[in-house]
């Protein structure tokens, strides 16, 4: 549906796009995720065209897009602060396309009613000016106003930043659903990998203007191809080489161990750490290397708390677990503990200078994400 | 955004505008300004330096060249003393009263120019109404007490610290309380703090002002011309006795030339100081200022003494103004100020008498004229100047920022030069005694605060709406009609609205340029001070002071001082904020 082939874009002396290459099927929910100043504003405004790539060409469904003006690449878009124009009134806002392009008025008026109520927007509403609205609704507006032409895509850029913690898991819910509802091709940037990871059929992670993976949330989170995608994405422990050395020396057969390899930057997820008070449960089958520790910190987050915990092996550093707070009444600094660990977790990457090579970690299971408390 | 020159010239809307503006550039703010040059240095068509000798060797010249800089210098001092005073017991200081007292002060900011130099002039002139009361007691006394540079420094001063109220105001609003809330915790007086928090906080500002205050008191005309005497004449006033004759004009080219280069080299160091930086907004969380007692009780005394005794000095003059637009001349001559003596005539007489008035009527069309001219095409290339910013653009801007460098002496004289004869770049058509020359002459001055406001309120808008105009399928001329002509809009009418009030009272511009039928109040007022006697002619010019004070008063209520909260219910759009924050902005 869309691609982005061998795209350069550069300002003045900054190459903020170098040769980007991306395919977006239809349909999907596709989220541009990396830090700030990575290049996903660009590169969605590449595809909007407000700007012009210094190489490369865009495609959208196999026509070449690259030199079109904005508004003839059937886009819509949703813009961070939404750009309602702040001197009309809602329903001038939503019919501001329609207007512009010559559709007669009572057409116009049809169709502004008909995409009001598919986001649900009243006609008390529409009558208002767009400053007398709660963030929710603006967005609405911006959506409407964005998918009255009928786009084949919709492109978002970063649209709840701006809002409050509980506006932002609000709205995302209804962002989804209406994306759903209408079926559209969507480019959605966010600096966030809660919202990535919660709303995306697919995501890339980009850094420095280069992709870094592309995949499904899951893939992403489980199988993260580098080392930057792994600090980026959910919480994860770089392993001390005295953990590491002690794990790759665990009886071979057990499954996974054969490819660890203690030179290499190994990384485990926090929710993957398991602890247990000394002498606790030895759960599955010996398959876990077993570690006593210290209770260094504790951090009560309400659903979890997380440790800190040094580990007695020689170079074992510290390694942070959570556990759940459900009726476990938890550790306290200065307690001794059990610190288990898989090693079919463990995330590898080679030395950070090889790190493009890296594209498959050293090895990893499937396995479901983890159902509690990274989010 | 850096958009390229190539894409630039993609736009034929740019084109257009472009091309309009580079002859307007060219024949308006460059070749002007060269021809006077010429006129300095080249006056036969070739090199020569003796306009500098001629000058060098007219003492009257040279006076008024060491009056300027002395007048200038007196009034950094004085202003601003008297500027920081209004605006602390106004603003800083609880002292009772305190509205009653910004009222008072702010009197000078409707009240200025010509008519408050001829309001003055006709209470405390030689033949004024309070120097015939003065007489009746002390028939010995000098009559001609007010002339001089002594009366010329105090009017200026007073005039003066209108800068204060506007800019210092809203500096000191600025200032985070915070800072001196954590000064007095830590044992600091009321005095210190004022000393070593608020003042040096505030001092950027005050330095702006100190300049312009410092490049206004160079540049005088009206003051020094009216009540300066023999004894105390200035670089403009000479500027324009040099003009009126043909065997003089170079000398008042090469005046102006001095002017021009003291002014450009000002301007340079205040444009660096501004870049220095502010130390506004510090903090994430300002607290809102709280006024400040002062603990010495004999301090305070005086203090509010102090601030009163201003106040009557700043109110006098406009009220006897207002007095006397309800009396016949007669009567105030003679200083019986009956009951009886109180009538409307003089109203009915500007709004019945042609003749009377027909410099208001000039007044008000070139004001207009010029006002929404210079906005409406101002918009364009303010929006173009914004959006395209590369090398051609930045040129087009500093050019277009000419009449802001240059003292509107120096361009009016420009232009009389170049355009007293058929000139190719103007179609032949010879401007320099023309109706249209006054108009023109407005427009120009008024370009560079028009452009750095509306460059200002564009800046506002986000780049965004445009995007999403432009995604919508909206073309560059719809986007801007429709989108974001609506937002600046408000900013644009307070503009407009401002240009309209120091247009209207004009006097400095039109007395090089006005066509001798079609003057302006501010020449008529002027006259009228000529007069020896208190007539029925000075009768209508307090009329029209008084009508100039109504006008002026409501376009700064509605620019500046409406309360937002009426304004809830539209759509929002810009607000012309920023109007009174930049000193720099204002002048002209
Ligand atoms: N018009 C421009 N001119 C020059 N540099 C630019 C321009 N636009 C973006 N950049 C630079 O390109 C880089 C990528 O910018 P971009 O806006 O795409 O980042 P982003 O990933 O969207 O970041 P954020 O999350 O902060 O929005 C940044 O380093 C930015 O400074
Ligand atoms: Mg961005």
């Amino acid at each position: 549906m869309i691609t982005y082939e061998n795209i350069d874009v550069v300002f003045d002396d900054f190459h903020a796009l170098p040769d980007f290459n991306l395919t977006i099927g239809e349909g999907e929910f596709f989220t541009l995720l990396g830090p700030s100043g990575c290049g996903k504003s660009t590169a969605l405004r590449t595809l909007a065209g407000f700007i012009d790539p210094t190489a490369g060409e865009v495609y959208v469904d196999g026509a070449r897009v690259t030199n079109l003006p904005s508004q003839r690449r059937q886009i819509g878009m949703v813009f961070q602060n939404y750009a309602l124009f702040p001197t009309m009134t809602v329903r001038e806002n939503i019919g501001f396309g329609l207007k512009v392009s010559g559709v007669s008025k009572a057409e116009t008026t049809r169709r502004v009613d008909e995409i009001a109520s598919a986001v649900e927007l009243d006609s008390v509403q529409l009558g208002k000016g767009v400053t007398e609205l709660s963030g929710g609704q603006q967005q609405r507006v911006a959506i409407a106003r964005a998918l009255v032409l009928r786009p084949k895509i919709l492109l978002l850029d970063e649209p709840l930043s701006n809002l409050d913690a509980k506006l932002r898991h609000q709205l995302r819910g209804q962002l989804k659903e209406l994306q759903e509802q209408f079926g559209i091709t969507t480019v959605y940037v966010t600096h966030d990998q809660d919202e990535a990871l919660t709303m995306s059929t697919r995501i890339a992670v980009m850094n420095k203007g280069r992709i870094e993976q592309v995949g499904t949330p899951q893939e992403v989170y489980m199988h993260s191809a580098t080392e930057f995608v792994c600090n980026f994405i959910g919480d994860a422990n770089r392993l001390a080489t005295g953990t590491v050395a002690a794990l790759s020396a665990l009886p071979r057969g057990v499954r996974g161990t054969a490819a660890l390899n203690p030179a290499s930057a190994s990384y485990l997820r926090v929710e993957r750490v398991g602890l247990h008070a000394p002498g606790g449960k030895a759960d599955d089958g010996g398959a876990r290397l077993t570690l006593p520790g210290t209770v260094r910190a504790r951090q009560y987050h309400g659903v979890y708390s997380s440790y800190r915990v040094e580990l007695d092996v020689r170079d074992g550093g510290t390694v942070k677990g959570i556990i759940q707070e459900t009726r476990h009444r938890g550790f306290a600094p200065g307690d001794r503990v059990d610190v288990s660990i898989d090693p079919a977790d463990v995330l590898q990457y080679p030395g950070a200078d090889a790190q493009g090579a890296a594209q498959v970690p050293a090895l990893t299971q499937l396995a479901p994400l983890p159902s509690g408390a990274s989010q | 955004m850096n958009i390229s020159v190539h894409k630039m010239l993609r736009s034929p809307l740019f084109l257009v505008v472009a091309a309009v503006l580079l002859w307007f550039s060219a024949a308006f703010l460059v070749w002007p300004n060269l021809r006077l040059l010429g006129e300095v240095f080249m006056p036969n068509g070739e090199p020569t330096f003796r306009a500098f000798e001629r000058l060098g060797s007219s003492r009257r010249a040279m006076d008024s060249l060491r009056n300027s800089f002395l007048l200038a210098i007196v009034l950094s001092v004085t202003v601003n003393l008297v500027g920081v005073f209004i605006v602390l017991v106004t603003r800083y200081f609880a002292i009772k009263g305190a509205r009653v007292l910004y009222l008072g002060y702010a009197t000078t900011l409707i009240y200025g120019g010509i008519v408050q130099v001829a309001g003055y002039k006709i209470i405390y002139g030689e033949h004024g109404f309070v120097t015939n009361l003065l007489a009746g007691a002390f028939p010995d006394m000098d009559r001609t007490w007010f002339t001089g540079m002594a009366a010329v420094v105090f009017v200026m001063t007073v005039a003066g610290t209108g800068n204060h109220l506007l800019f210092m105001t809203n500096a000191l609003a600025r200032v985070d309380f915070q800072t001196v809330e954590a000064a007095k915790m830590m044992g600091a007086s009321t005095w210190r703090v004022l000393l070593t928090i608020v003042l040096p906080t505030i001092r950027p500002m005050l330095y702006a002002i100190t300049i312009l205050t410092f490049l206004g008191g160079l540049g005088a005309l009206a003051a020094p011309q009216v009540l300066g005497g023999t004894s105390f004449q200035t670089i403009t006033p000479m500027i324009l006795t040099f003009a009126n004759s043909p065997s003089s004009r170079d000398l008042a080219a090469t005046l102006a030339l001095v002017l021009g280069v003291s002014t450009m080299v000002l301007l340079a160091i205040l444009n660096r100081m501004e870049k220095g930086g502010t130390y506004f907004a510090v903090s994430k969380v300002p607290t809102a200022m709280k006024k400040q007692k002062i603990a010495n009780r004999w301090a305070n005394a005086a203090v509010h003494a102090a601030a009163y005794l201003l106040l009557a000095v700043y109110l006098v003059p406009p009220l006897l103004i207002v007095l006397f637009s309800f009396t016949s001349a007669s009567a105030i001559s003679t200083g019986t100020l009956a009951w009886e003596s109180f009538t409307l005539k003089n109203y009915a007489l500007v709004f019945s008498d042609y003749e009377a008035f027909w410099p208001f009527l000039v007044s008000l069309g070139y004001g207009a004229f010029a006002s929404i001219t210079v906005v409406a095409g101002m918009l364009f290339v303010a929006r173009l100047l914004q959006k395209y910013r590369n090398r051609v653009t930045a040129f087009i801007e500093f050019v277009l920022h000419i009449p802001w460098v240059l003292p509107s002496t120096l361009i009016a004289l420009g232009l009389i030069i170049a355009y007293d004869h058929a000139s190719w770049i103007m179609g032949n058509v010879v401007l320099t005694g023309t109706v249209a020359l006054l108009g023109i002459t407005y427009v120009i001055l008024k370009i560079p605060f028009t452009l750095r406001m509306l460059k200002a309120a564009f800046t506002g808008v986000p780049d965004q709406l445009e995007e999403a105009a432009a995604i919508l399928g909206a073309g560059p001329l719809t986007t801007f009609r429709l989108v974001l002509l609506p937002v600046v809009a408000p900013t644009a009418a307070a503009i407009a609205a401002l240009n309209f009030n120091s247009l209207l009272d004009d006097y400095d511009t039109a007395v090089f340029v006005a066509h001798p039928l079609y003057q302006p109040l501010g020449i008529v007022i002027k006259n009228a001070t000529g007069e020896d006697t208190l007539n029925d002619a000075t009768a209508l010019t307090f009329v029209y002071t008084v009508l100039l004070m109504l006008i002026t008063a409501t376009t700064m209520w509605l620019v500046y001082g409406r309360p937002s909260a009426g304004r809830r219910r539209k759509p929002k759009a810009a607000e012309p904020a920023g109007t009174a924050v930049e000193p720099v902005t204002t002048r002209n």
